[in-house]
């Protein structure tokens, strides 16, 4: 066993970096984002960009309390901590306090927290902790089980309060189960799915069906093996169509309204400025006014003319976009697949599982939120309403985010200590 | 279970492909896609123009004739109006009003942009709705500027302003906008780029509640307006007012000029009207008035009507034929009450026998002109050619501004007409014409015509003895100098001739046709004039100057179906000639000054001119559906 060096040694401090400049460059953005063409002071704590600032230096102080404590109280409390974010989303769904029709937000005082923010955190704690201590995770059905759990059960928490968005992130930990040894076949299918939803609410539930049904006939004359393909082929017809239907149905009832419109308005089916596409449509023009160049700080006319709704949250990329222009979108966009790549190299060099699942889960929480929040804001993906790391107004992001990085960099530090 | 590598490389293949995907967008929609720019420009930055205090006018003694008073523009936002009714009572409108200005705001695709709803409302009016305008949020002020005329003299010269329309738009390459003002006759048109200086442009930030911020960018892309310039004309505004009131109730025009400079000093055309009535809020109905009314107050008789100049053409009769050798100044001819050699005609009045060409001019003798006038056509020079000697009659009464249109920026301005040889072959067909058949030439009348204007500069021209200077309205805009280009036009004539001819014109205020106008102190030349017309009496002309020896102003009178010159062109030229030069009439002649101001030809009397005409074109109508029923 090697002889145990001081933390700072070992950290990387590609990934520290990055988090500084993003964080910083994301103070910036909230503050021009806020001001609305009035001038604040920048250090005024009253303001929402002020709140940010405290919620950094109590993400800085945070950060450096877990690189320095033992990485083994991570791992140990994995499930503790789980536990307590679980029992935090139950606790909202009761006391919780709702805005923007989704209840997720807990009061304290004047802050308020978010714990599906934290919860992504403790879902991959507990992942990482699962597949740290088996084996060979994917060996029986009772395992499917429990993985299927601790990613489900937040999903449901969080789809109880309303908040879509964030439920959906979840579903990018199947690239994770992937690395760990998953078949790709469930997401071939999770593509097969996507696309029958799309076709389905594009085209109705009709179409799509006898669509499938020629399509399998098809596949089926064609095949040489007809007794082999008999089966699998009438079992994707029978599901396929089923899915469709159910695709159906959780649209028109399970969906609210305001989602439902989103899809559409995404869809190119609805055409509505001033309603629910007025959103897109104003952020998008925002971004596309920024040019090759931007505006420049504080200068973007639509953002602070507050023609875009929730650019301090949502739609903050649409600040950065228009302030910025294209140079300073390549410049987050870059730097996030700089922190990203930085991640998935991390987590292929740890010795342990524990710390691979837990930085890949991080890296893809990441990619998922960089990748929704941009896509939204120009208008390429559905506005569900999901914060962009370190630049999206909001504490609980903020620190959940930061306190994924320094745990990633306080079990990579310690990566060579690990027997396998 | 597939490799290791592969599953990393695939998710890394993944995550890239969609980060490219992102880029790919936000490429096409900031740099390769340009609406967004433009739209965003429409929308969140509001681009106000200010506009630059236009000129002002002076007159020729920087007395101001025009100047700028602040008036309040209401404008609307059409999809925003929630209490029509509310409106219409706060502005006091018709609802019938307002639903037209919707449906004119809607056909041009106004809808949340501001649209102009009432305008011009005064300092006083506006205090009366500012403090209820809070609750109209569809409503907003925009502060402008109105002219205003100071005294309500020159309506016709310094013309009135309005709302652009489409082709000045788009003739002024969208430098105006829907709603703005701009010269529309007059100087204040012919002038319009000097007055109305430069707009500005200030950008400002609006949010999306459409409330401004401030200057957008520190304003560096705004542009500071350029007031316009002020125009100096070379009116006099007290001699403008005094013939104004003096030609009231009367038809005609007056036009006096200062012979050294051929600066007009007053340009009336009568009736006229207050330019201040097409400013004011009722303007569309005065406009309807004044273009209903049977007498014309819009049509510029001083520029634009051409009348016979009669005898008042005598004194250039007598020096073109000086000039020609056709006549001498001791030349006589008998008349017996017309011209003998072509059957009487034309006639002539009761006079004295004549001794000389002085004499001719003092008691305007037809016969006399009839004579002159057939022994330049035959002068032996033409060698019987009278096409020839015709032509250079035509030649030389173009040397006094006769056939020549005087642009003096005003529309409108008519060029009259002397006939060359050209004209009569026409006329004629082939037929022998000869001096005989066009006697009536020589005395002004047949198919002679001039402007006023032509004629008062003709007078300047004989004040002058020899030469005048192009009639101009304009000395010079701010500190420009002397900025309008003026032309010398000389006769060429014997100074000597013009002499003799003064001397006649001042006979005529002595003991001739206008002895009663006489001024005192001053030596004043004039000739009278009556110009036949064929649809009613006839008009009474006076053209003049003063005083003799050094003329400081050259006037025409035309004062229409009054008779002789004698009646009423001759006492109103020669009080607005006392009036300019020595500042006040002789109390001897108060009482003509008197019965001018009083002397009613319309019929109008003292009544408002909105009432008069409103009623006159409803006794019409009622006339008319009347003779209907019949």
């Amino acid at each position: 066993m090697r002889e145990r060096q001081g933390i700072l040694t070992n950290l990387d401090i590609t990934v520290f970096l990055l988090w500084l400049i993003l964080t910083i460059a994301g103070c910036f953005t909230v503050y021009s984002a806020t001001s609305m063409g009035e001038s604040i002071e920048f250090f005024d704590l009253s303001a929402k960009h002020g709140k940010q600032l405290i919620f950094w230096v109590v993400s800085l102080v945070l950060m450096f309390i877990i690189l320095s404590l033992d990485y083994k109280f991570i791992t140990r409390s994995s499930f503790l901590i789980y536990g307590a974010a679980m029992l935090l989303l139950l606790l909202t769904l009761v006391i919780g306090a709702e805005i923007n029709g989704s209840k997720s937000w807990i009061k304290f005082g004047s802050f308020q927290i978010q714990p599906a923010e934290f919860a992504k955190l403790a879902t991959a704690l507990a992942l990482a902790k699962f597949f740290g201590t088996e084996d060979k995770p994917f060996r029986n059905r009772k395992n499917y089980l429990i993985i299927m759990g601790i990613i489900g059960l937040p999903m449901l928490l969080i789809l109880l309060q309303g908040d879509f968005g964030s439920t959906m992130i979840y579903l990018i930990l199947i690239f994770v189960l992937y690395r760990e040894g998953l078949s790709p076949v469930p997401i071939y299918l999770g593509f097969i799915a996507i696309a029958i939803s799309l076709l389905a609410l594009y085209f109705g539930f009709a179409k799509v069906a006898i669509g499938i049904a020629v399509l399998t006939g098809i596949l089926f004359w064609r095949s040489s093996n007809k007794r082999k393909s008999w089966k699998l082929l009438s079992l994707f017809a029978v599901s396929g169509i089923g899915y469709a239907a159910a695709v159906n149905f959780l649209f028109t009832n399970v969906l609210k309204e305001y989602q439902q419109d989103r899809i559409l308005v995404l869809l190119g089916m609805k055409e509505d400025l001033r309603g629910v596409g007025y959103n897109v449509w104003q952020s998008k023009m925002a971004v596309g006014s920024g040019g090759l160049l931007g505006k420049g700080f504080k200068n973007g006319s639509q953002t602070q003319g507050d023609f875009v709704p929730e650019v301090s949250t949502d739609y903050i990329f649409a600040s950065i976009g228009e302030e910025w222009g294209f140079i300073g979108a390549l410049f987050v966009i870059g730097l996030f697949g700089w922190l990203i790549y930085r991640l998935l190299f991390l987590a292929e060099r740890q010795r342990s599982a524990f710390s691979r699942v837990f930085i890949y889960s991080v890296a893809c929480f990441f990619f998922m939120h960089v990748f929704v929040n941009v896509a939204m804001a120009i208008d390429i993906f559905p506005s569900v309403g999901i914060p962009l790391p370190f630049f999206s107004y909001g504490g609980s992001s903020l620190l959940s985010f930061s306190l994924m990085l320094a745990m990633v960099m306080r079990l990579d530090a310690e990566r060579l200590y690990v027997l396998r | 279970m597939q490799q290791v590598d592969v599953r990393r490389n695939s998710i890394l293949g993944f995550f890239g492909l969609l980060f490219f995907i992102l880029l790919a967008q936000v490429f096409y929609l900031q740099v390769i896609d340009r609406d967004y720019r433009m739209a965003s420009n429409s929308i969140s930055v509001v681009e106000q123009t200010i506009l630059p205090a236009r000129g002002m006018i002076y007159d020729r003694y920087d007395s101001l004739m025009v100047y700028n008073s602040p008036v309040y523009d209401i404008y609307f936002a059409i999809r925003n109006v929630k209490d029509s009714a509310g409106i219409c009572d706060l502005l006091s409108i018709e609802q019938d009003y307002l639903r037209e200005k919707i449906a004119e705001a809607e056909e041009k695709g106004y809808y949340y942009k501001p649209y102009p709803l009432v305008r011009n409302l005064s300092e006083s009016d506006f205090a009366r709705i500012q403090e209820e305008l809070y609750r109209h949020s569809e409503l907003s002020v925009v502060t402008a500027a109105q002219r205003r005329y100071n005294g309500n003299n020159g309506a016709l010269v310094l013309g009135f302003m309005g709302e652009v329309n489409d082709k000045d738009i788009e003739d002024s390459e969208k430098y105006y906008g829907l709603g703005d003002y701009r010269g529309k006759t007059g100087l204040e048109h012919f002038y319009e780029d000097s007055l109305r200086g430069i707009k500005g442009k200030k950008f400002i930030l609006r949010d999306k509640h459409n409330v401004l911020h401030g200057s957008f960018n520190d304003g560096i892309r705004d542009v500071k307006a350029l007031p316009g310039k002020n125009l100096h004309t070379t009116l006099s505004k007290e001699l403008q007012a005094y013939g104004e009131k003096l030609m009231r109730n009367k038809v005609g025009s007056v036009v006096a000029i200062e012979p050294k400079t051929g600066e007009i000093l007053a340009l009336i055309s009568s009736p006229t009207y207050d330019p201040n009535w097409l400013t004011s809020r009722n303007r569309s109905d005065y406009i309807n008035a004044l273009t209903q009314d049977t007498l014309k107050p819009m049509f510029n008789r001083a520029i634009m009507a051409e009348y016979p100049p009669g005898s008042t053409f005598k004194p250039m009769a007598s020096l073109i034929a000086l000039n020609d050798d056709a006549v001498n100044i001791n030349f006589s001819f008998p008349c017996r009450g017309g011209y003998s050699l072509n059957r009487g005609k034309p006639g002539c009045h009761e006079h004295v026998r004549l001794r000389n060409m002085a004499d001719a001019i003092r008691h305007s003798c037809n016969a006399y002109y009839a004579e002159n006038f057939r022994r330049s056509l035959t002068h032996d020079k033409y060698d019987g050619d009278v096409r020839a000697a015709l032509n250079h009659w035509a030649e030389d009464v173009k040397k006094f501004g006769y056939r020549t249109k005087f642009d003096l920026g005003i529309r409108g301005a008519q060029a009259g007409f002397f006939p060359d040889s050209d004209y009569y072959d026409k006329i004629y067909k082939g037929w022998n014409w000869g001096p005989m058949t066009i006697i009536s030439l020589s005395i002004g009348q047949g198919e002679t015509t001039a402007t006023t204007l032509q004629m008062a500069n003709a007078t300047a021209m004989i004040a002058n003895k020899g030469y005048y200077i192009e009639p101009h309205l304009v000395k010079s805009f701010d500190d420009e100098g002397n900025s309008t280009n003026v032309e010398r036009v000389e006769s060429g004539y014997t100074p000597s001739s013009f002499d003799y001819v003064i001397d006649g014109m001042e006979r005529v205020y002595i003991d001739g046709t206008a002895a009663a106008s006489k001024i005192d102190s001053i030596a004043a030349c004039g000739k009278t004039g009556t110009a036949e017309n064929p649809h009613g009496a006839d008009h009474s002309i006076f053209v003049a100057f003063a005083p003799k020896d050094d003329p400081e102003i050259a006037i025409a009178v035309i004062v229409e179906n009054s008779g002789y010159g004698s009646t009423y062109a001759a006492p109103i030229a020669s009080l607005m000639m006392e009036s300019y030069i020595k500042d006040s009439i002789a109390p001897r002649k108060s009482w003509i000054e008197q019965h001018m101001f009083d002397s009613d030809l319309t019929g109008r009397g003292d009544k408002d001119y909105l009432e008069a005409i409103l009623e006159e074109t409803k006794e019409e109508n009622e006339e008319n559906s009347s003779s209907n029923v019949e």
